[in-house]
């Protein structure tokens, strides 16, 4: 890709940037020294795959080995699909049943044979999936793609396709919206086979030639270790990490901005994370258009508390008849494909992509998200929405956390689906479900209390480190 | 002193916090991260906010490193000192 390949030269010859540089606390590579590392990595490439492959099933961590051979299969526009790396289930015949038949290659990068990012040849394993069926995406242009495959807690799996220099071309412009600077410190503490990290995140901060560090089984003992020799100023995190960060770190102060996606942020959390640690603000996305909306540092507290800000540049927002946010952009996904490759159907809406989240927009543009379309039932002729009953029931003292959920089918006479809460509470708080339910019905109207409370230590988390909505269902007494 | 420490800490793990081990099978020398105990990211925020408590002090952001989390030995070796 030659835009790609100025960009590169660009960050290695500015003085700028030339000396800032990308680690992941064992090794560190400067813009400087990118050109010629990267050329190692295009010589390993060629010389394992004269033909060059589908698309690679690329097993990848956040290590700076992974981070730079992401980069190098952007600069050679092969396509991919980002794994999380399995470990010893490589050599099972499920784990290979489980990639898209139109995969024909492994990538891992082995940690202890990496002590030389210089050396690809060294740490990398490219291997050809024997059997293969030699199916080709259904797609005019099969290279330079990144596929990302669904998380799939309902139905079958979907494979999302993007378009690399799409990828690029958002990183640039996400950039602009986080105010990065070449002299910004960029902490990366989320997994990079998550297209929120790697776009939002390490790709942002790699196009505006920031130092980034990536760190992987992040806790509160690695990442404070991180902060003390990488002394961040930019931060990528979820609500989860906001909390801990919180619980865990006594000194106050460092951060120009952190920016937190995912589910939902409690509002004393984000309020107390702003006045301890910095600038927090939020973004709004999906795996299929990147970012959609995200807050402006410079934006006020409340500004950046009540709405998830601005759409991004070359993003049009509106919202349906039925309250439901809808989206349009030249750089979003291209198609959905089902294992086999071929195009799966996309719901089309006049070139319209539907988020499936209500919203609104307000007259100054800044997006309020509400919460899932899906998450909203019908009680005695009420419409209720789970995430305002969530928030009533998390500003009780000791409450940590409520997810209210409604199980399907569970229709009762008259009064619509039924409403469980589960919560967590706070360690050694005595709170108990009769004084929750009771203080419920000082707050909540009577449509809108639920059925069944049920408490729980923790909630159980996808991968992605979103809450498991579906297994929850399971764990109800 | 690390040898009343210790039982101190073990039922901190097996009754409070969400692992799935039982006291029996806490050794003083099992990693407490990954390969070990396998506390996770929530689990090792818990523990610390716990430790606190019982033994009434505060980790500096300094002293929170991996070195007092190896194993059960080390970190009540620490907690001893303070």
């Amino acid at each position: 890709m030659i835009e790609f390949n100025n960009k590169i030269k660009a960050l290695a010859e500015s003085a700028e940037t030339s000396n800032n540089f990308i680690s992941d606390g064992k090794q560190s590579c400067y813009y400087h020294q990118l050109n010629s590392v990267l050329k190692q990595f295009s010589a390993y490439f060629k010389h394992q795959t004269p033909k060059s492959a589908n698309c690679i099933a690329f097993e990848c961590d956040n290590s700076l080995p992974s981070a730079l051979t992401l980069l190098s299969l952007f600069q050679q526009g092969q396509s991919f699909i980002l794994l999380p790396p399995s470990g010893s289930a490589l050599k099972e015949p499920q784990y290979k049943a489980s990639l898209p038949l139109f995969c024909d290659y492994i990538l891992t990068v082995s940690t202890e044979k990496a002590s030389d990012y210089q050396q690809p040849e060294a740490f990398l394993t490219l291997e050809k999936i024997s059997n293969t069926p030699n199916i080709k995406p259904k797609l005019a242009d099969i290279t330079g793609k990144l596929y990302v495959r669904t998380s799939g807690s309902m139905g079958a799996a979907k494979i999302i396709v993007h378009r690399q220099h799409s990828l690029l071309h958002n990183a640039e412009n996400y950039a602009q919206r986080y105010q990065l600077t070449p002299a910004d410190h960029v902490a990366i503490p989320l997994p990079i086979f998550h297209l929120y990290a790697l776009g939002a995140g390490f790709l942002s901060a790699f196009c505006t030639g920031a130092s980034i560090r990536l760190l992987k089984n992040t806790n509160i003992l690695s990442y404070l270790s991180m902060e003390r020799d990488f002394k961040p100023n930019v931060a990528f995190f979820t609500p989860a990490l906001c909390e801990m960060l919180l619980k865990g770190r006594k000194a106050s102060g460092g951060y120009r901005m952190v920016l937190t996606s995912g589910d939902r942020i409690k509002a004393s959390v984000f309020r107390d994370f702003n006045d301890k640690f910095g600038g927090i603000m939020s973004q709004y996305g999906s795996t299929e258009m990147g970012a959609i909306a995200a807050s402006n540092p410079d934006d006020l507290l409340t500004l950046r508390l009540e709405t998830t800000g601005k759409a991004m540049t070359g993003m049009a927002l509106s919202v349906n008849d039925n309250g439901v946010l809808r989206c349009k952009t030249e750089t979003g996904f291209e198609a959905y494909l089902d294992t086999e490759g071929n195009i799966l159907p996309t719901p089309n809406d006049d070139g319209w992509f539907t988020t499936g989240d209500l919203a609104t927009i307000n007259a100054d543009g800044n997006v309020v998200i509400l919460g899932r379309a899906d998450n909203q039932v019908n009680r005695s002729g009420f419409l209720v929405r789970l995430s305002d009953i969530e928030e009533k029931i998390e500003s009780i003292s000791g409450v940590l956390q409520s997810i209210v959920l409604s199980p399907k089918g569970s229709e009762q006479q008259g009064r619509g689906q039924q409403l469980v809460a589960f919560c967590i509470i706070e360690k050694n708080f005595d709170l108990e479900v009769e004084k929750i339910r009771s203080l419920c019905f000082s707050f909540l109207p009577k449509y809108a209390i639920p059925d069944k409370i049920q408490l729980l230590k923790r909630l159980p988390l996808l991968a992605n480190g979103k809450i498991d909505r579906q297994l929850l269902l399971t764990q109800l007494e | 002193m690390p040898s009343t420490i210790i039982p101190i800490l073990k039922q901190i793990i097996a009754d409070e916090l969400d692992v799935d081990i039982k006291i029996a099978d806490i050794g003083n020398e099992m990693p407490l991260l990954e390969d070990g105990i396998g506390l996770d990211s929530v689990a090792v925020m818990e523990f610390i906010v716990l430790i606190e408590k019982k033994f009434d002090f505060k980790f500096s952001d300094d002293e929170l490193t991996f070195e007092p989390f190896t194993d059960l030995n080390t970190l009540a070796d620490f907690i001893a000192k303070k």
